[in-house]
């Protein structure tokens, strides 16, 4: 009987563990929710915590420059071109570099700049999370991972920079990007039609 | 895209005939027991060109069809398999149809040719990878695609240095352009190849097609490799049937026999590789149950699915065959959704 028991509480222990595991698949942002806040440090060494842009639009960018698709949207300037004209509108811009050290697109400080400088990237800031905590606050899987974030806090786009799962650069042309049509709809105070699309990219090197 | 459906889109009939000499058109409509052999003939003059970059991760070559693998016609004697040949080097992997959660499928894109159409890839089934919280779906070490060439019969023509100019089309002295010279089929290839890191890779590869030689350009070895990568790839199972219903975020599907040839694999190894991305959480484990002859799995929804889809299509995999007397570890599934609503 005891040990029936004992089997009882084994199984029940199971059970709690299997659902909190497949619980921990579905974790991650939610698009309508409050986007996680998080505190990191740009290039150079400042410090941007997401809560303190409240009011403005921010958007987030997962980075590692050495990712075929990450080349594609910087080689053909479409990513430097998104950069500035959102920031010219009052939008915030972070690319996030979640690669840990020693991984593919990681960079110090240092180099994080200059690679900015040497692409002509127009972020408003380059964040470092080599621990991956942010990364996997917002359940970013590749580069370039996107997200959308309203002055209220609420996430309002995740995932595909753009309708061409490709690293071809001739498919920058004429891909429909759904940050910059989300990001427009949202500026005219309209609603986004697209709010989430599968991400397409490198795996993140966390 | 299933074998099937192909053979039905190069059903014959649809040829422009208007630059046909009356020599060969004069023939008419259909004469299937004609063609086969102009057919393999014409296959018996492609070799395979090998083009190797060294620096690529992925060698590709092309596998000719051959007179051997006749049996791969199946039921249209016009089509012959091609094999896209591809040996990866040890820890990297290239992509399915659907990659998964990241990556790329390879991609060929064919120059036109005058009377070689080559069809739509056919997908070996395959592997899943596992890395850095992420799945993906692809190949490791060596897969053949496969790639139903079909042979726009009305533009065989007679070799004119061999046959005469009125002579009637001789299987040996055959080649497949107008003007006496040879057209080679070539093709680029785009593929991305991972393993902790990606790189996109190319190559441009060539199929000989030549109007003399025979029998010479083909070996046994890669005759058993067209027929190896033809196994692998899943076919559609007349054995089982199913439909899935969307409830609680998963995608709870069911599967009961449709013949007595259907065999129950061993659960533990079920999964269903969706043709798309964007539909389920490739990373997620699916959870099969049985219940007498029937199969339910639960498959958890993707996050970034923002319409329900009509249907759920895609290969069902086992560590065992779903068919009894037959090696069949994947099938091909189309599996109607429906909400639980709707099915209330």
């Amino acid at each position: 009987m005891k040990n029936r028991i004992a089997t009882y509480f084994v199984l029940l222990f199971c059970v709690f563990f299997a659902g909190s595991a497949l619980a921990e698949d579905r974790k991650g942002p939610e698009i309508g929710k409050k986007a996680p806040d998080f505190t990191l440090v740009d290039a150079s060494g400042k410090k941007h915590t997401l809560s303190e842009y409240e009011g403005k639009y921010v958007i987030l960018e997962w980075l590692n420059h050495d990712c075929p698709f990450v080349v594609k949207h910087y080689a053909t300037g479409n990513m430097q071109m998104l950069q500035e004209k959102y920031r010219d509108m009052g939008v915030k811009w972070f690319s996030i570099i979640s690669s840990a050290p020693g991984k593919q697109g990681y960079l110090e400080p240092d180099e994080a700049k200059k690679v900015t400088r040497d692409k002509k990237a127009k972020p408003t800031a380059v964040l470092l999370d080599p621990d991956g905590k942010a990364g996997r606050a917002y359940d970013a899987r590749v580069t370039p991972h996107m997200y959308i974030i309203d002055p209220d806090g609420m996430l309002r786009y995740m995932g595909a920079i753009d309708d061409r799962p490709t690293a071809n650069h001739a498919d920058v042309e004429g891909a429909r990007n759904f940050v910059s049509e989300a990001l427009d709809l949202l500026l005219a105070g309209q609603s986004v039609e697209v709010t989430s699309h599968q991400p397409y990219g490198c795996t993140v090197k966390y | 895209m299933h074998k099937l459906q192909f053979f039905k889109m190069i059903a014959p009939g649809t040829d422009n005939r208007t630059l046909h000499p009356p020599t060969v058109t004069s023939g008419g409509e259909t004469r299937p027991g004609f063609w086969l052999p102009v057919a393999l003939a014409a296959l018996m003059l492609l070799t395979a060109s090998m083009l190797r970059t060294g620096e690529n991760r992925v060698d590709v070559v092309f596998i000719p069809g051959v007179p051997g693998t006749a049996e791969a016609l199946k039921d249209n004697d016009s089509v012959f398999w091609l094999g896209v040949d591809m040996q990866i080097k040890e820890g990297w992997h290239i992509y399915w149809r659907n990659p998964g959660d990241s990556g790329l499928p390879t991609s060929i894109r064919w120059d036109p040719h005058p009377s070689l159409k080559p069809g739509e890839i056919q997908w070996p089934r395959p592997a899943r990878f596992d890395e850095n919280g992420i799945t993906t779906y692809g190949y490791s070490g060596r897969v053949t695609l496969l790639v139903p060439v079909s042979v726009t019969r009305d533009e065989l023509l007679p070799d004119s240095g061999t046959s005469g100019s009125h002579g009637e089309a001789q299987p040996n002295g055959l080649h497949v352009d107008g003007d006496g010279t040879e057209t080679n089929l070539s093709a680029d290839l785009n593929w991305l190849v991972c393993k902790d890191i990606c790189l996109p890779e190319s190559a441009r590869i060539t199929l000989d097609v030549t109007a003399s030689g025979h029998f010479t350009g083909f070996s046994e070895n890669g005759v058993r490799q067209i027929k190896h990568s033809l196994d692998m790839v899943p076919e559609q199972s007349a054995e089982w049937q199913g439909y899935a219903v969307l409830d609680d975020g998963h995608f709870h599907i069911t599967l009961t026999p449709a013949s007595d040839h259907a065999a129950i694999p061993d659960l533990q190894h079920v999964y269903f590789y969706p043709d798309r991305q964007g539909l389920i959480e490739h990373t997620a484990p699916q959870k099969a149950v049985r219940d007498g002859n029937k199969l339910t799995i639960a498959v958890p929804v993707s996050r970034y699915l923002r319409t329900v889809p009509e249907e759920l299509s895609g290969v069902l995999s086992a560590g065992e065959s779903w068919i009894h007397g037959k090696d069949a570890p994947a099938i091909e599934m189309v599996l109607p959704v429906s909400t639980l609503s709707e099915r209330e």
